[in-house]
């Protein structure tokens, strides 16, 4: 009488996953062993194994591929910095739940505006004759000096950190006030009764628990900054970095040696998340 | 409040204030009389707003984003639903698989899309289409979709699905009867945070996109980086954004109303 509900419950389980683990297999694993094929190929039409599209990428752009890294990691750290008290607001020192939902909603709000407009929206901010150009000048003028040029800051490196605290911050606050939800207040109380100062507590109590945290926000922003294309070209006038030069050479139809890029980028982001796995154990955290 | 919470209090309004700098100025100027981004600001008009509603390349790609991110969420729904189930038991392989569908939310989206691109187009002879985003998407959806589900799963759900077993339910009755019900309102949540990651993604679709009629954010990408931004576009953010927090705070409403996704439970 059993046997028939006894298989039934075998199969459920490899049932339920096939829908996200096929989708996987095909448009995520395949398409990616097709591309690593691709980027040892010479040419689409007469494909010969070949060396030579590791070789462009690195003889031609490896000070770019630096230039991209050192941006990624640097925006990595600010954010680091920037969501840390952030994160510890919310999750400890708000007591309401409601008014931790909300303030939470209102910092996100702006991340649920289209990617590129959000991104010209600080056209007005940066630019010349913007906001900042004209606080600028005001003070400026404040100050005595009439002939002032107006500045701007677009297609610079700041106002690209800027643009992309702006969007990063979502990916790396989450994770932090996530895993700080998980601390129990009091601890820091216990800690303050046994006369800890206010450094050695966040430095041993509140830095340790949301290390976790850290990590998983800081892969994210890592990667996602190290392949972004549309910050750089709008905000950036172009500055090439490798998600830009995957996608010109995408565009172009280069289809070998932007094959032989993204491996490059994804060995560098796999090498991050190794580290990163190293430090954390992401499964116990999810479930 | 101590000072400390103090001076971290002063910061997030800050923050907040940053945050919000290009967005009020997205707001202001999509109504400028005059066709510019800068100060000063010239006087009130809609003459935006009629702009791009005129435009049929952005009237038809729009229509392409919300027919791709209707599908997206369908397919992420159903994908992240059924794994969530099954990642609440122990089995073999449950941590590869867990890594290999997290694996698409961290997998670059230019090598996502452009390896799609390829083997839609030199294996599989496909044409670019709606459902070649809308399955190249959910790539990135789903472990989202998954994440949400597993650490918003009611624990004691289980135990009501093995009392309902215990009386003598099938797996289907079980499913129907107890298990929808009670994740009815995470699926919601999901559903929403899918939609709106479908809706506003340019990394992955510009490559799996038709090029004849591509989704919103592409059209946009590749005028953007060719021609001056007018405040037309700022018109159609303002609209996207208020169209997007609407959603987001029915969303919120929602979760708030089964103890909130972002709280303790």
């Amino acid at each position: 009488m059993n046997k028939p509900r006894n298989i039934l419950k075998y199969l459920t389980n490899p049932l339920l996953l096939l829908p996200a683990v096929a989708i996987d297999i095909v448009f995520l694993i395949f398409p990616f062993f097709y591309g690593l094929y691709l980027s040892f190929m010479s040419s689409m039409k007469s494909p010969t194994f070949t060396l030579e599209n590791y070789v462009y990428c690195f003889s031609g752009y490896s000070s770019m591929l630096l230039t991209t890294v050192e941006m990624a990691a640097l925006i990595t750290i600010i954010l680091i910095v920037v969501s840390l008290p952030i994160a510890y607001f919310l999750a400890i020192k708000i007591k309401s739940d409601a008014i931790k939902t909300l303030i939470l909603l209102v910092i996100l709000a702006p991340f649920w505006i289209d990617w590129n407009i959000r991104t010209i929206a600080w056209y007005p901010v940066f630019g010349a004759g913007g906001f900042v150009s004209t606080i600028h000048l005001w003070i400026m003028h404040a100050l005595g000096y009439h002939s002032v040029q107006p500045i701007s800051l677009l297609y610079t490196l700041i106002s690209i950190i800027i643009t992309w605290i702006q969007s990063y911050l979502l990916f790396m606050v989450v994770p932090i006030y996530l895993i700080l939800l998980r601390m129990d207040p009091t601890i820091l109380k216990a800690a303050s009764t046994l006369r800890a100062g206010t450094f050695k507590t966040f430095y041993h109590i509140t830095l340790k628990w949301s290390f976790p945290g850290i990590i998983i926000g800081s892969v994210f922003v890592f990667s996602l900054a190290m392949v972004d294309y549309a910050t750089p070209i709008l905000i950036g006038g172009g500055l090439p970095t490798i998600g830009v030069t995957v996608w010109n050479l995408g565009r172009w139809v280069q289809w070998p040696k932007a094959m032989a890029m993204s491996m490059i980028i994804l060995a560098l982001i796999l090498v991050v998340i190794a580290v990163a796995l190293r430090k954390v154990s992401v499964t116990r955290i999810i479930y | 409040m101590n000072k400390i919470s103090l001076l971290i209090a002063v910061y997030l309004g800050a923050t907040i204030f940053l945050v919000y700098l290009p967005i009020s100025h997205l707001i202001l100027f999509s109504f400028n009389k005059i066709s510019s981004l800068y100060y000063p600001f010239n006087g009130w008009s809609f003459k935006w707003y009629e702009a791009f509603i005129e435009d049929p390349a952005i009237i038809i790609s729009l229509r392409n984003s919300i027919a791709q991110a209707i599908i997206t969420t369908i397919i992420t729904v159903i994908a992240s639903t059924a794994a969530a189930l099954a990642f609440r038991r122990r089995f073999r392989f449950q941590n590869p698989l867990f890594y290999i569908i997290l694996l698409g939310m961290i997998y670059p989206g230019v090598t996502l899309g452009l390896t799609n691109l390829i083997v839609d187009v030199q294996v599989l002879n496909l044409p670019l289409s709606i459902w070649t985003i809308s399955f190249t998407l959910s790539v990135w959806c789903i472990p989202f979709g998954l994440i949400i589900l597993l650490m918003r799963f009611d624990p004691k759900l289980s135990r009501y699905e093995e009392a309902a077993r215990i009386h003598g339910a099938s797996e289907w009755k079980v499913f129907r009867n107890v298990t929808f019900p009670i994740i009815k309102t995470e699926l919601i949540v999901v559903a929403l945070f899918a939609f709106t990651l479908a809706l506003g993604e340019v990394f992955r679709s510009t490559f799996v996109s038709p090029p004849t009629s591509p989704v919103l954010p592409v059209l946009l990408l590749s005028t953007l980086a060719s021609y001056p931004p007018t405040p037309k576009y700022f018109a159609l953010g303002t609209v996207i954004a208020v169209v997007s927090l609407a959603t987001i705070l029915t969303g919120g409403a929602i979760m708030s109303r089964r103890g909130g996704l972002l709280v303790r439970k």
